[in-house]
């Protein structure tokens, strides 16, 4: 399945890349920043966006947005990655069409296994 | 609060000089008046002593009017018996008493001012006598007799006060010469004027007692005193004279001065007495009305002392009213009372009270619909033009009853820059969060992988420092994980989404959730087993039922010696269900029970027994179970307290009408 992985954070995309390369059926594709992630929304079609929240503008709820907008990307599941941890942000999110939150720090041994779970 | 006196009270010396003034005036008056009262005395003394002498001169002139009088028709009476005896030369005694006897004797009945008569020649032989001894003595060495023989006709002589020879009794002598038509002169005829004389007079002139008349000769002697005995001394005496006229007699009327003055004396004492009796009523009245005015005047003072005083506190208390940050705005329902302050006015952008009142009730519902005590209203206000945007403000009513009228007092509080703090605060934290997460979250993943993936590479040093990496930064996220839940459970953020969840088996996954934990410090965790029949099912959050039970369980194993059990159990009594987590370590000290829940309080236990931690857990445990509509209590057993068996079990008691299925 396709992922796209997006974070500003170097060291989040290659822990993520460390945790999932040794796992054949899924094939990452990375995006270091809101602008790159919507460029690759006009060039390819994921299964699956695991979106950060807090980038630099244009910021994870941006890219969400662009996604849910894009007829293309509709069989995606968006997971959004966030720090935040109130009730009323996972309720923004779903209301902006997320499917489902992920919140950080997260294991990346598990997240191979987290990944298919959605599939 | 004590208020300073600002109007010293140097000014009441002004009252001491005008007390002294006040004395000093009383006693000029009563100066003045005694001084009057004197001389209005001594005037009248002299004005009474001029009348009485006056008195006694009429008196004097009375006296000699009457004497006169008197001795003048005694004289025309003697003449006519002179004119009837002198028709004949005096020769013969025997013939005497034959030819004028009877004349004679009838002349003494009917002339009144004499009581005798005795006839002489030109010899001072005495021819006839109403006093038969005196017949034939010779009494031409009386001075009366030598008197009365060189008058003329018409005429007679009053001669000195003498002792009669015959009676002894003592007269005053009048003489008569005995002279014819003829103008021949024959003898003398005498007589006297005796007391009884003058007694008469003076009773027929009605004089009263205390008046002394006198008859006075030339030389003084004394021809008549109408007092008997001594006379009164001179000095105390008042007297008026005057000379008889027909002879050298004195008429002398004297009055004793004490009882010319006795009148006076008397009329004086009652005067006096009643004018000092007035003087000193109205001179009371005075000093009371003064003693009075001075009280008035101070009272006054005073008066006008507190007056200014509370002026001063007035001013005082409206410069705070004006200027205290919060606004004040304070008004009735009639419409009489409007107040408010600077801050109320620039909040309700209003110029004036009315204006402000009118705003703000304009913004909360009608004073009779407002509850009783105090009712908060968030009001949202466009400002005034100053301030920047609309502005949030917190009104606080309190109702007043005020003499029987309701009294709004409405306390206006910007609550904007509060409200933007919180935000702030909010963001704050959010992004501290953030920042705190991400490089945990690349560093526990990191560790992770490396303990995953590389193991077998590693020597086990390098395993050992990895365990200790991992651990301390799971507690570094543990500790920024109670901080956001703490920060939730301040902002009332903090969401309890309510399920169904069987307690039996929530228990038995937080046993199986921290067996690793326990594995780790060897300390078993084992479920009690659960009530017969009872199987209770809450509506709970059971994610946050499980974070209550994970910080209990591992406060537990921290504190359970190596080999010891926690106990985990669940028992019920009636609508209340309790989950319990039971450890046998070395007790919570009694005096540290009270802190127990505090955040980030003083380390319960000596260094030595204290665990590590973040010293949020119950904090949070408690704030999590009162969400909930729980409770959570300890009973505890301390070594400290000199227990040996000891050990601490927390209750989390739930009530169940309160968390029933289908309770939202």
């Amino acid at each position: 399945m396709k992922v796209l992985f997006v974070d500003d954070e170097t060291d989040i995309r290659e822990l993520i890349e460390l945790a999932i390369m040794t796992e054949p059926d899924i094939e990452p594709t990375f995006a270091g920043s809101g602008l790159e992630a919507l460029a690759l929304l006009e060039s390819q079609v994921f299964d699956i966006m695991l979106l950060d929240v807090m980038m630099p503008p244009p910021d994870g709820l941006d890219v969400l947005r662009a996604a849910r907008a894009n007829a293309d990307q509709s069989g995606a599941t968006i997971v959004m990655c966030t720090a935040r941890t109130s009730a009323e942000s996972e309720e923004e999110f779903r209301a902006l069409g997320a499917d489902h939150v992920l919140h950080k720090p997260f294991k990346p041994l598990k997240l191979a296994d987290y990944l298919r779970g959605l599939g | 609060m004590a208020r300073p006196d600002l109007f010293p009270q140097a000014e009441y010396v002004s009252d001491t000089r005008s007390r002294l003034a006040f004395r000093l005036l009383m006693i000029a008056v009563t100066l003045v008046f005694l001084t009057g009262l004197v001389l209005l005395s001594y005037a009248d003394y002299r004005r009474t002593a001029a009348r009485a002498q006056q008195q006694l001169g009429h008196f004097t002139e009375l006296f000699e009017q009457s004497l006169t009088a008197s001795l003048a028709v005694a004289n025309l009476k003697m003449w006519a018996v002179i004119d009837d005896i002198s028709l004949l030369p005096l020769r013969y005694a025997d013939n005497i008493d034959a030819y004028y006897g009877r004349r004679l004797r009838r002349a003494v009945d009917e002339i009144e001012q004499i009581d005798s008569l005795l006839l002489m020649n030109n010899d001072g032989t005495v021819l006839w006598s109403t006093t038969e001894q005196l017949v034939g003595v010779d009494l031409s060495d009386r001075s009366y007799f030598q008197k009365a023989a060189i008058l003329g006709r018409d005429a007679f002589t009053v001669g000195m006060p003498l002792t009669s020879r015959a009676t002894g009794r003592r007269l005053t002598p009048i003489a008569w010469p005995v002279i014819s038509q003829g103008g021949e002169t024959r003898g003398v005829i005498a007589s006297s004027l005796g007391e009884a004389y003058f007694a008469e007079l003076l009773s027929l002139r009605g004089i009263g007692d205390g008046t002394i008349v006198e008859i006075v000769t030339s030389d003084g002697e004394t021809a008549f005193s109408s007092v008997q005995g001594d006379l009164p001394d001179q000095e105390g005496l008042m007297t008026a004279s005057r000379p008889l006229p027909v002879s050298d007699l004195r008429i002398d009327v004297s009055q004793t001065r004490a009882a010319v003055m006795r009148s006076y004396w008397e009329r004086t004492a009652a005067f006096g007495t009643i004018a000092l009796i007035l003087y000193f009523t109205v001179l009371m009245s005075a000093i009371r009305a003064r003693a009075k005015s001075v009280l008035l005047a101070e009272g006054l003072k005073r008066s006008e002392h507190d007056r200014m005083q509370i002026k001063a506190a007035q001013r005082e208390f409206d410069a705070i009213f004006e200027n205290v940050g919060d606004g004040i705005v304070v008004f009735d329902d009639s419409g009489t009372l409007h107040r408010s302050n600077l801050a109320a006015r620039r909040f309700l952008d209003a110029s004036e009270d009315q204006t402000a009142v009118r705003r703000l009730r304009d913004r909360i519902p009608p004073l009779s619909d407002i509850p009783n005590d105090t009712a908060s209203f968030r009001l949202h206000l466009p400002g005034s033009k100053g301030d920047a945007g609309p502005q949030a403000i917190q009104c606080r009513v309190t109702k007043l009853n005020l003499y029987g009228a309701v009294i709004a007092y409405c306390v206006l509080e910007d609550t904007s820059a509060q409200e933007r703090l919180a935000e702030t605060r909010l963001s704050f934290v959010t992004s501290v969060n953030h920042e705190l997460r991400t490089p945990l979250t690349s560093l526990s993943g990191a560790l992770d992988l490396l303990k995953g993936r590389f193991s077998d590479a590693l020597p086990p040093e390098a395993l050992k420092l990895i365990s200790m990496a991992s651990r301390n930064t799971e507690r570094l996220l543990v500790l920024v994980n109670d901080i956001l839940t703490l920060q939730a459970i301040d902002q009332q953020q903090l969401s309890i989404a309510r399920e169904p969840v069987n307690l039996g088996q929530a228990l038995a996954e937080a046993a199986a959730t921290n067996a690793g934990y326990g594995v780790s410090r060897n300390v078993g965790i084992a479920v009690d087993p659960l009530p017969q029949g009872d199987d209770p099912v809450l509506m709970l959050d059971p994610v946050r039922l499980q974070q209550i039970l994970a910080n209990l369980i591992s406060n537990a194993v921290k504190y359970s010696p190596s080999g010891g059990t926690v106990r985990l159990g669940l028992e019920t009594a009636g609508d209340s269900v309790s989950l319990y987590v039971a450890d046998t370590g070395p007790g919570i000290p009694f005096a540290a029970r009270e802190r127990l829940f505090d955040r980030f309080t003083t380390p319960i236990h000596p260094r030595e027994v204290q665990a590590s931690g973040t010293g949020l857990g119950l904090a949070i445990t408690r704030e999590l179970v009162q969400r909930h509509g729980g409770e959570i209590t300890v009973t505890s057993r301390a070594q400290a307290d000199g227990v040996r068996d000891s050990g601490t079990t927390f209750h989390v008691r739930f009530n169940r009408t309160d968390t029933q299925e289908g309770h939202a």
